[in-house]
Order: C-alpha cells, then structure tokens, then sequence
C-alpha cells in the first residue's frame, strides 16, 4: 500500500504536468496564432482593401505617367508655337517689305513728282508727234528713277509694279490697260534730292530736245495706292 | 492527489511560459495531443475511482493514443482526409464516457458512504 499509490501519484504528476504543459501552450499558441492570422473574413476585407489600393495606386501611377506625356508634349508644342510665331513674323515682315516692293500696298514717304507736259509751242510745218510725251519718254523717266533707287513708282496715281506695261495708244497712254491723257506725273518714293540730281544728270536735257516740258517738284509726303490686278 | 494538481499548475505555467514555436500546419497535432492527454487523465481518474488502476495501462495508454492519433492525422494529411477528426472524435466521446462513469461511480460511493455513517 505504501509502495503502490506513490507510484501512482507520481505518474499521475507526471500526466497531468505533460497535460498543463500541452494545454497552456496549445492555449498560448492559439492565442498568437488568432493575432497572427486574424478572422478569415476580416483577412478578406483586408485583402480587398489592398487590392484596391494597388488598383488605385496603379491607376495613379498610369495617369502621372500620362500627365508627364502629355507635360512634355505641350512644351513641345509650346516650343513648336513660339518657333512658328518666330517664323511667321519673319515671314509677314518679308511679306509686307516685299509688298511694298512689288505695289502690293499703299506706301507713303518723301520722294519727287516729274511732270511730263507736251509743249504748248507747236510750230505749224511740223508733225505733232514730234512735240508729244511719248510712252518711251515716261518708260525712261522711271527706268532712270528707279535705277537711281526709287522704292515705289507711279504714273498719274497707278502704281508701276514690275509686270506693269506702258504702251502707247494714239493721243493717251495705256499703263496696264489705264488710259491716261497728258500731262503725266511721274511720282517716285525714295531719297527726293538723289533722285532729282540723277534726273537732272542725263534725262533732262534729252527730254527737253524732245520738247517736253518737264517739271520736278520735291515732296515730303507722297501717298501711293496698291496696285489693283483689274486691267480696263 | 495534492502533487497531481501541483504538478498541473506547473505544467501549465510552463506552458505558458515556453518559447518554443511549432509551424502552424502542425496545429492538428497539438489538438490531438490536448485531447489524448484530458482522455488520459480522466481515463486515470477513473480507474483509481473504479479501483482498477494499473500504471503500465496508464502510461502506455497515454503515450501509445498519443502516437496513434498522431499517425492517423500524418496519414490524413498525406491522404487529403481530415483523419485527425476520427482522433478528436474517439477522445471526445471517450472523455464524456469517462465522465459519466466517475460521476456514476462517485455518486453511489458517496451514496454507500452516507448509509454507512
């Protein structure tokens, strides 16, 4: 009786020590393990949430990488505009120096008016055509302006371009298809005393053995419409 | 009996206190020991009560269930049946019958006891 329930008890200790051991720790670990591992459905939502975070955050990601594209592309744009404002302001300034070349608008500066008369002394015997302005007269008048660096010509207010035609047609002159009776004036836009000095140089004199009476009047303001293409 | 639940308590404060960690796939395992060691304990306490403890059925009872609930729940997972279930089943329904017949074999001892006094 001794012997026997001591051993008992002892073994009995034994269980029961193994058994507190298991269940505290089985209790413990089941303890962490729910912190580590939370309920399914809340790990679900979870899941969910990040999932829809990354989808947003991708979302993100792709728009700032499209407003960077589209950044760079508008200042590439913007760099094109400035660069094509650029040019296109070169371009209008050469259009308008080049229209105010080629008659293309009305043009104002000082310059000289030649007037070209017929001579009011017509001896009898003679024949008339003698003592007439012709078109070669008024053809060298602005040949000789504007070799002498008249910017714009024009015969009685029609603007002379480089297409322009001086012809003559009995008793008037036709300057691209304009007819104009004498007396004819000659009007150029450019430094008035060279130009006057040039014509005074040579042309004058031979126009006067012709017997035309020549007039040459400086100005300081002369007014010159376009040229207008309507022939007739 | 007194070092039978002083012994509980300082398995229990081992327990708690132990820092050992075991993978989380293992937790069938822990279940099945929980309930091998109550069905041993109660299967103890009965026999002490019926009066037929043995020490050798006692402890080769503990271990030897131990061991082959643990086999069947390894031979569960690589079968991909929860085997383990038929374990924590034998246990349960074992630990209730254990109990019942203590409660039986108390009650009548208590019963003879107050006839007899």
């Amino acid at each position: 009786m001794s012997g026997k329930p001591r051993k008992k008890i002892a073994l009995f200790s034994v269980i029961t020590l193994i058994t507190g051991f298991i269940l505290a720790y089985s209790y413990q670990y089941t303890k962490q393990e729910s912190e580590k591992h939370p309920s399914v459905k809340e790990w679900q939502q979870e899941d969910q949430l990040r999932n829809d975070l990354l989808h947003v955050q991708r979302i993100n990601h792709s728009l700032t990488d499209r407003l960077q594209h589209v950044r760079v592309q508008a200042q590439a744009e913007e760099n094109k505009l400035v660069h094509e404002k650029k040019q296109s302001h070169y371009v209008v300034e050469e259009l308008n120096r080049l229209r105010k070349v080629v008659g293309g608008v009305k043009v104002k500066g000082e310059g000289l008016e030649v007037s070209l008369k017929d001579t009011t002394f017509i001896p009898q015997s003679s024949d008339p055509n003698q003592y007439i302005v012709h078109e070669q007269h008024i053809r060298a008048v602005i040949y000789e302006l504007l070799v002498s660096g008249a910017e714009a010509v024009a015969v009685n207010g029609q603007r002379i371009t480089s297409h322009s035609y001086v012809t003559c047609i009995g008793p008037v002159v036709s300057i691209d298809g304009h007819q104009f009776p004498a007396p004819f004036i000659v009007s150029a836009i450019g430094n008035k005393n060279t130009l006057e000095k040039a014509l005074r140089l040579s042309l004058l004199p031979q126009l006067e053995e012709d017997g035309i009476k020549v007039q040459l009047f400086g100005r300081d303001d002369i007014t010159m419409d376009a040229h207008l293409h309507n022939e007739g | 009996m007194w070092l039978a639940a002083l012994s509980l308590i300082v398995g229990l404060v081992l327990g708690f206190l132990s820092e050992i960690r075991i993978p989380p796939e293992y937790s069938n395992y822990l279940s099945i020991a929980v309930l091998a060691a109550l069905d041993t304990i109660v299967g103890g306490v009965k026999a002490h009560v019926k009066g037929d403890f043995d020490d050798k059925v006692f402890i080769t009872g503990f271990f030897f269930n131990i061991v082959l609930a643990a086999g069947l729940a390894f031979l569960g997972v690589y079968l991909g049946i929860d085997l383990y279930l038929a374990a924590i089943f034998a246990f349960g329904v074992r630990l209730f019958n254990n109990i019942a017949v203590i409660r039986r074999l108390v009650i009548s001892k208590w019963d003879n006891a107050r006839k007899n006094s």
